[in-house]
């Protein structure tokens, strides 16, 4: 819920558009120009996705810290049990949820450049393969969770237990917060409320959907590829 | 007399005065203050202080002029008829280079020097006698674990014995919350924390050794917040001559006899005391071995050794002197005199059962299936004290 | 309004309620958008919890009056100075920069608002809702006990094993993170206003100091509270759900949480004295009728200081044993961070040197800053020597040194700042005569309480205890600190009477009272909704200043005969042709729903969690549908 909550400003602000909640400036003037030539609402999820990467960054680097400690605390004899993260993984099966929040990012691309064309059906298309594709890999995450849970990892599970699911858990949140956002811009498109002229509020989305894949490409490297010693 | 400067608008000086003040408490700090870092016994914290205190008269120096220097200007350029439209300076680059590189050259003196003593401590002495330090909720466990090629460990609490002029190499460690290790007149502190071990240098002042006992005294207190009774959390350094710390240390290697084990044991049966404190010689199995080879069971470790109470001068975290009376009370309501209950309760062996009562260093007036009677605290406690060694 | 701009408004989607039109009277107050009169609840609510936090400071001061006292518990003198640190840091210090933040920039840019002003609006009651959060826990009996810092193990290990007595560390935990959130919009909000808002001609460099400080601490804020909100967040998790981040049995490590902690905690230390800086910067060159000397190398030091306050951390951690490696490195980044302060001081004093300097209160607080925080520099100096540092670490001399740089610091240009902005924000003027008395009772009261703070803490005195034997000499000098605690308390009371009785005399203040340089000062006091009937044109730094003065061959200031001191009284318009967003209910609601959730994190509630989520949703949909102004507008 942290984590939602954290999301929730930048989402406001995105949905706000620069013309709303920027018209404080100079109410009379909509299409104002900024300073330095970026929007207000580009520049702030710019701003909040920096403090984000802060965010990840701190669970990451705890994740780090800790990698393979459960194991060479069972070798020292400190802990019973010690899950071997290499002997948990089904390594294609997360490549293939990873593969598929890739792909998202493509269709959100997509989806952003079809409202900047007008053609607003096709951005509907786009912005709900994105969504659904989201979902997909929110739908592997909860089998990978529930997997993992009945082979007996849990939260006090080690460091390992720990680490992994709350920082792959906040990302998940993360991705649902984006699947929500999505879902909020293809219903306004549906009441025909999303034209060109709004493109940047999708564009928004946009970015904050890109950092998240590219948060999970960072977490998929350290967490699943990188090999744990034996 | 401050008011009167206030008065003239000269705040400034009250400063001065104040920071000359600071120099007059350090000066005549030839008081009774064992737990001043202004009055070093011991090698370390003569270094500490000496470049503590050259670098604060830099610091005055500094702080000072700078204080009389807005004093001056709010005085000197007070705006009167005639000066109402100062010249207008934009700034000075070669005055601006100048404060720049100045207290950069000051502060590379000050690197110099700190750095060079950073190395100097975190070094392990040659042929140091061992001592490891645990922090517990609240009081302090030491195990001597290295004195002299002796392997036989020595475990006692809160009273820590060093022999002048030798380096002590003290590991500090802990198996619950975050502690710090301070005796100011002997050394800095450190923090003890679950799952590292720090280590501090000691070497007390072989000049120690021309002072009465009395005055080898020194006391310390745990000085990183550790819940609730941190404040109570406080230890003793005792500086001994060799043949003092030789009979000490054997003296604490001797257990009890067998008629005072077979007396207490009529207690333990009732209280359980051994469930928490190590009693040489009262302990089952092999423990005793395990305790001299220092591979101490938990259990035992809950509460101090009370093999060698007698031989200390003070209980609870060293807060209260070790007297009869003072014994009585504690065995007969520890937690009336403590600010929470002694020991942590994870550590209680009943308290998931019992939560009422079996809390650390439980009130015994209150013990479940056999109250405690003011005058049996006071026999067992009379009988804690007979166990002297020395 | 022309017509394209209301089909626009007509196509937004119906509201839940009609957006609130009142912008006067006090029901205004919890819909405003004005970034103004949001900086004055800023301001007002701090005050409140600055008097919360004095208080038990004061509780302190009695129960530390003598050896062994008994006025307070342990349990409770643990509760009152971890809240104490706590409402000082997040309730009372950051907030207060926010607070002149809010007020000043938007008006020192030239700009009508800020850039998301419900998103402003929103910070607020976070930050409003999260303190009483943090509060209500006395009334739970679980007031958070493990220190402002909340050092793991002893705040992360599960309630069940009993190291800290009550659900204290979970308010703490989730508060924190409450506030945090509200920080972080906040932060977000200012960099964009400060980029993107400024008005024609104000380039970055032409921006006044204040603002370039604010900068700073909306950058720092946004990098320095992620790392906390993870580690609270993990200090939560190992309390509630038994992970074991912190559990050294399990493989955990204590120090990760110190390491996170203090990464935020060191640029915190920044957060909280940049304003002062600001502030000063702006008050002296105003009362000397100098320019502000090296102005550029004021603005690079604080850049520098920023910067570096990111390699600083460490050094509140010397005594957890990371070796002398690690302790040289962060030693020398310690005494690197000195030289760009001290390029500040002697800015400072440059700036006030050969001058025509006017003692008023506000430059009365301005001086004590410089020489106050000179002090509480010079002692933070003496903390980069590691190995001292070993005997002065957790004692009272660091008490002594930190409230002599965040509250000689801090609030003395706090209250410069309050003396100097008053007529600014309300039209009327603090008495100078009683502003005098403040000043000096909390010089002399801040100097007793905190000088002999430093002696003590090298005579052995540990911090964080709730009681001291006799016979270490430590009595007299902390009796003087209890005393001169008193003092403060008294001069702080001096200050309210001063508001209410200005309040009441309304000592009317024109548009320029103190003859200003920046922008502010050309528009009337107190300042109307829309700030600037137009926008103005930039073209220096300290613009309305140069509009007001030349200098003449040999830099002696010349009055231009057409100065504009009284700028925006020509103005015969009355601004109502300027369109200005409306009010808003939304973002109240928004923020309401977090205390709720808050609540049920820390009694593990999860129904309640789930309502105020459903609260936090249902704001947030309203807030996105409604239109950009009431439909009663049109």
């Amino acid at each position: 819920m942290t984590a939602v909550a954290e999301e929730a400003p930048a989402l406001g602000a995105g949905h706000d558009g620069g013309g709303h909640d920027g018209a404080g400036h100079d109410g009379s003037d909509h299409g104002h120009t900024t300073n330095t030539g970026v929007s207000n609402t580009k520049l702030a999820i710019w701003a909040f996705l920096s403090s984000e990467c802060l965010f990840f960054g701190s669970f990451i680097a705890s994740y780090l810290l800790y990698r393979g400690r459960d194991t060479n605390f069972q070798k020292a004899g400190l802990i019973k049990t010690a899950f071997k993260p290499q002997e948990l993984f089904n390594i294609p099966f997360t490549s293939a949820t990873s593969f598929i929040l890739l792909m998202s990012s493509l269709t959100m691309v997509l989806a952003l450049a079809a409202l900047q064309r007008g053609d607003e059906r096709r951005f509907r298309i786009w912005i709900a393969s994105t969504a659904l594709f989201g979902l997909t890999f929110i739908s592997g995450q909860v089998f990978e969770f529930t997997e993992f849970y009945q082979k007996g990892l849990r939260l006090s599970s080690g460091t390992f237990g720990s680490t992994f699911f709350v920082m792959t858990g906040l990302h998940g949140a993360h991705v649902t917060v984006g699947i929500f956002w999505l879902l909020s811009l293809y219903q306004r498109s549906l009441q025909g409320k999303l034209g060109p002229e709004k493109a940047e509020a999708v564009e928004v989305a946009g970015l904050y959907w890109h950092f998240v894949d590219i948060v999970w490409i960072l977490i998929f490297t350290v967490v699943y590829l990188v090999p744990y010693h034996k | 007399m401050l008011q009167a400067k206030m008065r003239r608008g000269r705040p400034m000086k009250l400063k001065a005065l104040l920071v000359l003040g600071v120099v007059a408490a350090a000066g005549c700090g030839a008081s009774t203050n064992t737990q001043s870092t202004f009055e070093p016994h011991g090698k370390i914290a003569r270094d500490d202080k000496n470049i503590f205190m050259g670098f604060f008269w830099v610091a005055a120096v500094i702080g000072v002029l700078i204080c009389l220097a807005v004093v001056f200007a709010a005085i000197r350029f007070r705006e009167r008829p005639g000066n109402e439209n100062p010249k207008q300076i934009h700034g000075h680059t070669q005055l601006e280079i100048a404060w720049t590189i100045l207290p950069a050259l000051i502060l590379t003196v000050m690197g110099v020097f700190t750095v060079s003593m950073i190395w100097d401590q975190a070094a392990k002495p040659a042929g140091a006698m061992e001592i490891t330090v645990t922090g517990k909720q609240w009081w302090w466990q030491f195990q001597y674990t290295k004195v002299d090629g002796q392997t036989k460990q020595v475990v006692t609490a809160n009273e820590l014995h060093i022999p002048a002029g030798k380096p002590i190499w003290l590991t500090l460690k802990s198996d619950n919350v975050n502690h710090s290790f301070w005796i100011p007149a002997l050394a800095g502190k450190k923090d003890n924390i679950d799952g590292h071990l720090n280590n501090i240098q000691m070497i007390a002042d072989i000049d120690l050794l021309k002072q009465p006992e009395s005055k080898r005294w020194f006391d310390g207190q745990c000085a990183q917040y550790c819940g609730l009774s941190h404040a109570d959390m406080r230890v003793k350094a005792k500086v001994d001559t060799d043949d003092e710390f030789k009979t000490w240390y054997a003296s604490q290697l001797t257990s009890w006899t067998s008629d005072a084990v077979a007396k207490f044991k009529k207690w333990d049966d009732i209280y359980t005391c051994s469930s928490c404190h190590y009693i040489q010689g009262l302990a089952k199995d092999n423990t005793d071995a395990k305790v001299q080879s220092g591979e101490a069971p938990v259990p035992i470790n809950r509460g101090p050794n009370l093999t060698h109470l007698a031989d200390r001068t003070s209980f609870a975290g060293a807060k209260y002197a070790l007297t009869l009376d003072n014994l009585t009370q504690w065995i007969y309501d520890a937690q009336a005199h403590s600010a929470g209950e002694f020991g942590k309760p994870m550590e209680c062996p009943n308290y998931q059962k019992d939560k009422v009562l079996c809390v650390g260093m439980p009130a015994f007036k209150d013990w479940p299936g056999h109250k405690m009677t003011m005058a049996e605290a006071k026999e067992i406690a009379q009988f804690l004290l007979d166990q002297k060694s020395t | 309004m022309t017509t394209v701009e209301h089909s626009a408004v007509i196509a937004q989607p119906r509201p839940l309620l009609a957006r609130p039109t009142k912008t006067s009277g006090w029901t205004s107050w919890f819909t405003t958008i004005d970034h103004k009169k949001i900086g004055i609840m800023y301001g007002a609510t701090a005050l409140i919890f600055l008097v919360a936090g004095g208080i038990e400071a004061l509780l302190i001061r009695l129960q530390l009056w003598r050896p062994n006292g008994t006025i307070l518990t342990a349990a409770t003198y643990n509760q009152l100075f971890t809240m104490h640190g706590t409402t000082m840091v997040f309730l009372v210090g950051m907030p207060l920069a926010v607070a002149f933040g809010n007020f000043l920039v938007p008006l020192m840019i030239g700009a009508r608002d800020v850039a998301f002003p419900r998103i402003n609006m929103l910070g607020y009651w976070v930050f409003l809702f999260g303190g009483i959060f943090l509060y209500s826990s006395f009334l739970f009996g679980s007031a958070p006990n493990g220190g402002w810092f909340g050092y793991t193990p002893l705040t992360s290990t599960p309630l069940a094993h009993g190291f800290l007595p009550s659900r204290g560390p979970d308010f703490w935990a989730v508060g924190l993170i409450m506030l945090g959130i509200g920080s972080v919009t906040s932060g977000v909000n200012f960099i964009v206003t400060i980029l993107n808002m400024r008005a024609p001609g104000m380039t970055l460099l032409r921006m006044p100091v204040f603002v370039w400080m604010t900068f700073i601490i909306a950058m720092l804020t946004l990098f320095a509270l992620p790392p906390v909100t993870a580690a609270l967040i993990q200090v939560y998790m190992d309390r509630n759900f038994g992970t074991n981040f912190f559990n050294a049995a399990q493989g955990g490590d204590p120090l990760l949480y110190q390491h996170l902690f203090w990464l935020f905690g060191h640029p915190e230390v920044y957060i909280l004295i940049l304003p002062g800086m600001g502030i000063v910067s702006e008050t002296l060159p105003v009362f000397s009728r100098k320019p502000l000397f090296g102005a550029r190398v004021v603005v690079m030091s604080g850049i520098a200081i920023g910067f570096v306050g990111w390699g600083v951390w460490v050094h509140h951690m010397y005594a957890t044993g990371l070796g002398p490696a690690t302790t040289t490195g962060f030693g020398i980044a310690t005494m690197a961070i000195a030289v760009p302060t001290g390029v500040k001081i002697f800015n400072w004093l440059g700036t006030v040197w050969g001058g025509a300097v006017r003692l008023t209160t506000s430059m009365l607080f301005s001086l004590g800053f410089i020489a106050m925080f000179t002090l509480g520099g010079l002692s933070g100096v003496m903390h980069s020597i590691v190995p001292s540092n070993a005997q002065q670490h957790d004692t009272y001399f660091v008490v002594a040194h930190f409230h002599y740089v965040l509250f000689g610091g801090l609030v003395f240009a706090i209250f410069s700042g309050f003396y100097y902005w008053w007529p600014k924000a309300f039209g009327h003027f603090l008495s100078e005569k009683m502003g005098k008395i403040n000043f000096w009772l909390l010089f002399i009261g801040f100097n007793l309480t905190f000088f002999p703070m430093h002696i003590v803490g090298l005579q052995g005195m540990p911090r964080r205890t709730y009681t001291y034997g006799a016979g270490h000499g430590w009595e007299l000098l902390n009796q003087m600190e209890t005393v001169g605690a008193f003092i403060i308390a008294l001069s702080v009371l001096v200050f309210f009477v001063n508001v209410i009785a200005s309040r009441i005399r309304n000592d009317v203040a024109p548009a320029d009272p103190w003859d200003g340089r920046t922008l502010e000062w050309s528009i009337p006091s107190p300042v109307p909704a829309y700030n600037f009937l137009e926008i103005p044109e930039v073209h220096e730094f300290d613009d309305f200043w140069h509009k007001k003065y030349t200098e003449d061959e040999e830099g002696r200031l010349v009055r231009l005969p057409s100065g504009g001191s009284d700028a925006g009284q020509h103005e015969v318009s009355d601004g109502s042709h300027i369109h200005l967003p409306s009010p808003s209910y939304w973002p109240m609601v928004f923020a309401l729903g977090l205390p709720i959730s808050g609540y049920g994190f820390v009694f593990k509630n999860w129904l309640l969690v789930g309502v105020g989520v459903a609260v936090l949703m249902f704001g947030l949909t309203a807030w996105l549908i409604e239109p950009d102004t009431a439909h009663e507008d049109h």
